[in-house]
């Protein structure tokens, strides 16, 4: 992926580590036991499209960088 | 210090707040021989305990297969069996699994954007039937109802089995909450409504299957993560859960916040001129004056914590409300503020970590349509003339009624 740029609002996440283990290599735990941003181009976009989704309190944001925008599929 | 060791004496049960503060400032991880565990009430405490599932478990059938006397685990055996597959009763990595299949299915912020008219709708209806100013029971009329509506419309329950449906949730909170009366009577009843209300849904999830519809329980059917399903007792215990977890607390919710609101009321004048304060003032409601007290885990190894040595097996009583009003964490705790900017990960309502609330977006949603209409719709909330009860239950912040003058 590489095209997005993720980020997470630490006050929202709620440690629920629902991005941990939908896109284990995108997201892992701080130590404050909250998500951080590891490695997102590890993982498909849609991985972690779905990760950022899938929080319960809508923590992740993800930002289309701009010299790429939506890939055609 | 509180010289009652009773978490449901009338002192602790009417004002929760003072009784946990005492500990919190006198003795903040202390043992209560009553409950035979130990109580924490300091925002950091209860969070590091909440975040350390490794250590802190919330598996009860383990807990009753390792700790309780046979006696014990004979009477709660059957009611066990229907709800044990529940995601709040078990540890990761089973919980991993179902967690993110139920949550794949059903309540995430986004999914449930498509319900706000509906809500609205159901909310809407219900305000309608109030009579402008005359004492009503906001319970009775409104917080009650709603979440069962809601939830039950959701996850795709006929209308006409509302009443059943209501009927079954209620009798099976008499025993996850724990209010003090005749304990094999209400366990025998808890007992038979969760009996039948799992027949019924799993009657429902096998219809489901062959015929799927636009409903949560059809979701919950085709949920799927690397090829993993969930099986039909895991969906059975998970959907029963949801209507009983996600009812009497969605309710406290409605009802703590309105009375902490019509005894603050320019905070009701703040939200009906920054509509856009609702999600932060939510927030504010639960930090306040939460719909559940507290939550418990059991320890599973021996350890140490400031200073206290807690013995694998020991419960420990996590004081979700106690947390909430911790000065070290909020500046003037005991205030209700709107514009504080609560935020979802700043109080410990939802509870924190893997077992937060899976039904939080949902809740949040009907708490902030109820409080919008509601103060769009009525000029004057007044708390009629009478006084204020609440259950007692050691879990439960749930007021017996919230009699209420509206016009």
């Amino acid at each position: 992926m590489g095209r997005l740029k993720v980020s997470v609002d630490k006050t929202r996440c709620v440690a629920s580590q629902t991005c941990i283990m939908i896109a284990p290599k995108a997201f892992v735990l701080d130590e404050d036991g909250q998500s951080s941003v590891a490695a997102p181009e590890e993982e498909l976009e849609e991985t972690v499209r779905d990760a950022a989704a899938m929080c319960p309190t809508g923590a992740i944001l993800i930002e289309e960088s701009e010299d790429g925008g939506e890939a055609p599929e | 210090m509180n010289d009652s060791e009773d978490l449901l004496s009338p002192e602790a049960v009417a004002d929760p707040y003072s009784y946990f503060g005492d500990l919190r400032s006198n003795d903040a991880i202390h043992w209560n021989d009553t409950w035979n565990g130990w109580i924490v009430t300091r925002f950091r405490d209860v969070v590091a305990v909440l975040l350390d599932h490794g250590r802190f478990s919330s598996d009860r059938m383990a807990y009753l297969d390792l700790h309780a006397s046979d006696e014990k685990k004979d009477a709660l055996k059957a009611l066990y069996s229907i709800i044990s597959l529940g995601l709040p009763f078990i540890d990761p990595p089973d919980h991993t699994r179902l967690r993110l299949l139920h949550q794949r299915a059903s309540f995430t912020p986004g999914q449930l954007t498509s319900w706000r008219p509906r809500v609205q709708a159901i909310v809407d209806d219900l305000l309608g039937r109030i009579e402008t100013g005359k004492a009503v029971d906001f319970i009775d009329a409104l917080s009650f109802p709603l979440p069962v509506l809601v939830t039950g419309e959701i996850l795709g329950f006929p209308p006409e089995d509302r009443d059943k449906v209501r009927h079954w949730t209620q009798e099976v909170a008499l025993s996850t909450f724990m209010a003090r009366m005749d304990v094999s009577e209400k366990r025998a009843r808890a007992e038979a409504a969760a009996k039948e209300f799992s027949d019924y849904a799993r009657s429902l999830i096998r219809a489901r299957r062959k015929e799927p519809r636009d409903d949560l329980l059809t979701s919950f059917v085709q949920a799927s993560h690397d090829g993993a399903f969930l099986s039909e007792d895991e969906i059975v215990s998970n959907t029963v859960l949801l209507m009983i977890a996600g009812h009497e607390t969605t309710s406290n919710l409605l009802a703590n916040g309105l009375l902490a609101f019509i005894r603050n009321p320019d905070q009701i004048d703040l939200v009906r001129e920054g509509p856009e304060l609702i999600g932060p003032a939510v927030e504010e409601c639960l930090r306040f004056d939460p719909p559940v007290k507290a939550t418990t885990r059991w320890a599973k190894v021996d350890l140490e914590m400031e200073g206290r040595q807690i013995k694998s097996g020991q419960k420990i009583f996590l004081a979700l409300a106690a947390a909430n009003r911790d000065p070290e964490q909020f500046p003037e705790p005991e205030r209700f503020d709107v514009t504080r900017g609560m935020s979802p990960q700043q109080h410990t309502s939802f509870v924190v970590g893997v077992h937060y609330c899976l039904g939080a977006p949902l809740a949040r949603l009907e708490a902030e349509i109820t409080y919008t209409s509601l103060f769009k719709r009525f000029r004057h909330i007044d708390l009629a003339p009478m006084p204020l009860e609440y259950k007692p239950s050691a879990i439960a912040r749930s007021l017996t009624a919230l009699p209420v003058v509206m016009s």
